[in-house]
């Protein structure tokens, strides 16, 4: 089966259609993780460039997300029984002091679009939390948003955190949000930073098999 | 003697006329600091009766006048008086997220509101206004963080495709709100501001928060019925807003007719950028990342300032500060080495908060 039509459907943030061809998709036998990999997932990836590269806004990424989401809700039950996991799982949360979360919202997303398992802990998450999160839920991913210049320095704080406990070898660290850099992320010692919630969710998926 | 401050330097920048000496400008202080300077407690009297009214906004004025503002930057916000306001600060669920939502909305509620909470604000800081100063300000929030207020961001993006029609009416709904509200500030207290300004935070890191054309036919619009009884009173338009916005920087200048924009952020665009692109055209009010006054060394600080007066430096008008604000989260002490900075490189000599 081709998946353009549903790559489209999300690229139109149409959940009705997606939802229609998903289904049909199933009910003529087509495996579930291939229409996850090559209809929702990849279409994803396509929103996620056009977003990359300011060629469609925030809104339109979050009607496509909730299109997607509808699909995968579709698929769940399917996925399941074939035993197929997510990619990997990723705790994301904005640092403690830091109520900015439109940013780190839509980066979760672009990570389940990806396929990862997400555990969105919110806003103003301390080092504490992270940490047993990551634990609770055996991820690999750790992200951590930050928006304000004095919240950034927690980042640091984190991740110091995960190393005192011995921990910090288990988990890939990523860091964003808008007044970071490389250089910023380089000097605490995250594993990545990325510009855009699209970058973020494919550097996840490298960071996993690095 | 300390300070003596003359409002018409602010004008100046905002009329894109290099001041006789540059003005210092943030768009909002935190209170603490200002208590610091002064050595004296405030902050809890805005609410208090008419006498502790007159104290806070004496102390308000008269930081702001040792500190060497030549007007004193003050708002009252809209989105505060919105009935089921939240959405925007306080991760509330959206007041609004249908049509029938909307339909249900006390409209008119917001305009009387804000007379009744904040007229005496406006008239008691008309009392008590230090010698040549004037306001800079006027009713906070633009129609776009009005709308977040009440819709959220998130669920106002749905809206967007589920409702396109609500879409349009809630941009239309609030902007009438908005206008009313700056009609009834014109007419009652133009003569205590001498440049009116709202900020309106439309972009973000990468771009702005919802399309260029939704800003163009949604916001610019309302954004311009206000500018236009601005400039009918006589008085200049200040534009505050984050983050890149460069694809409305046009309709906004040409359409709307700001005289004035405030706000930049390094890790978009540098202050220059901001006076080589706009600069003949409209004043440039900020200059310095609020990063650099939190996290820099004294050094960091006065090396950016310098910067910025390089920039300006035969560029038609601007007033120098943050490109943001002075949140809580900057020290009295690192506030004080950046103003202090600012005053001596413009030129101010013993600098003192007296
Ligand atoms: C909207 C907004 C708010 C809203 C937040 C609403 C909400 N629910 O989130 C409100 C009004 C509440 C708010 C409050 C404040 N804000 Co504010 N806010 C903004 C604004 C305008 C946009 C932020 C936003 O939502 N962007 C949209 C999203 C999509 O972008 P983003 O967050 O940058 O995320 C993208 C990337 O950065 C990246 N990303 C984000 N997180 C992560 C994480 C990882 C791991 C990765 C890889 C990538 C990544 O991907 C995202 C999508 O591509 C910015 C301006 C700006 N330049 O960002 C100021 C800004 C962040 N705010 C600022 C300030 C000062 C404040 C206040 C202190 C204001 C005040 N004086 O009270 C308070 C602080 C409250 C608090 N304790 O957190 C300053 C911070 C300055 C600084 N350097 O410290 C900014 C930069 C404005 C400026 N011009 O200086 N704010």
């Amino acid at each position: 089966m081709d998946f353009t039509e549903l790559r489209e459907a999300i690229l139109d943030g149409s959940a009705k259609q997606v939802s229609a061809i998903v289904t049909s998709a199933l009910e003529k036998g087509e495996l579930p993780e291939k229409i996850l990999s090559e209809g929702l997932i990849k279409g994803m990836d396509e929103v996620g460039e056009l977003f990359s590269n300011n060629e469609i806004y925030v809104p339109e990424v979050l009607i496509s997300v909730r299109a997607m989401k509808t699909g995968l809700e579709i698929l769940k039950p399917q996925l399941a029984l074939r035993d197929i996991k997510p990619v990997g799982v990723a705790v994301i949360g904005t640092v403690k002091d830091d109520l900015h979360d439109i940013g780190k919202n839509l980066v979760a997303m672009m990570l389940e679009g990806t396929g990862f398992e997400v555990i969105d802990a919110g806003v103003n998450v301390s080092a504490e939390q992270f940490l047993s999160l990551a634990k609770e839920h055996n991820a690999k991913i750790v992200c951590m948003s930050a928006l304000l210049t004095t919240t950034m320095s927690y980042m640091k704080e984190v991740i110091e955190a995960f190393k005192a406990d011995g921990y910090r070898d288990k988990v890939k660290i990523m860091v964003g949000g808008a007044p970071l850099s490389q250089k910023f992320a380089d000097e605490i010692g995250a594993d990545a930073y990325t510009s855009d919630a699209a970058s973020a969710a494919k550097r996840a998926l490298e960071l996993l098999n690095e | 003697m300390g300070f003596v401050p003359d409002y018409h330097h602010i004008v100046d920048a905002a009329s894109n006329i290099p001041a006789k000496r540059v003005p210092t400008y943030e768009h909002l202080i935190d209170l603490r600091i200002m208590e610091d300077v002064l050595g004296v407690r405030f902050r809890e009297a805005k609410n208090g009766s008419l006498e502790d009214k007159r104290f806070y906004f004496k102390n308000y004025c008269e930081f702001q006048r040792r500190a060497g503002y030549d007007a004193v930057s003050f708002e009252d916000c809209i989105g505060d008086v919105m009935p089921g306001m939240g959405s925007l600060y306080k991760h509330k669920e959206p007041e609004i997220r249908n049509r029938a939502d909307f339909e249900r909305y006390d409209w008119t509620a917001a305009e009387k509101e804000y007379k009744k909470r904040f007229y005496t604000d406006y008239e008691i800081l008309r009392e008590v206004m230090p010698e040549g100063m004037k306001a800079i300000g006027g009713p906070g929030n633009g129609i776009f963080e009005c709308i977040q207020e009440i819709a959220g961001y998130e669920n106002l993006c749905y809206i967007k495709y589920d409702d396109p029609e609500l879409y349009a009416d809630l941009f239309r709904a609030v902007g009438n709100t908005n206008y009313n509200v700056w009609k009834g500030f014109i007419e009652n207290f133009s003569d205590v501001f001498c440049v009116m300004r709202f900020g309106d935070d439309l972009g973000y890191k990468c771009n702005t928060m919802i399309s260029a054309e939704d800003i163009r036919r949604h916001v610019v619009p309302q954004y311009k019925r206000i500018v236009d009884m601005v400039h009918a009173a006589g008085k200049k338009f200040l534009y505050h807003s984050c983050g890149a916005i460069m694809s409305v920087m046009e309709d906004m200048i040409g359409t709307v007719g700001i005289d004035a924009k405030h706000s930049n952020e390094d890790q978009i665009a540098p202050y220059r950028f901001w006076v080589e692109t706009y600069g003949d055209r409209i004043g440039n009010f900020g200059g310095i990342d609020t990063d650099i006054v939190c996290r820099g060394s004294e050094a960091d600080v006065r090396k950016a300032v310098e910067d910025v007066f390089d920039v300006i430096d035969g560029h038609g008008g601007a007033a120098v500060g943050t490109g943001n604000s002075i949140p809580s989260y900057i020290t009295t002490e690192r506030y004080l080495i950046f103003n202090k900075a600012i005053r001596e490189v413009r030129g101010e000599k013993n600098v003192c908060y007296v």
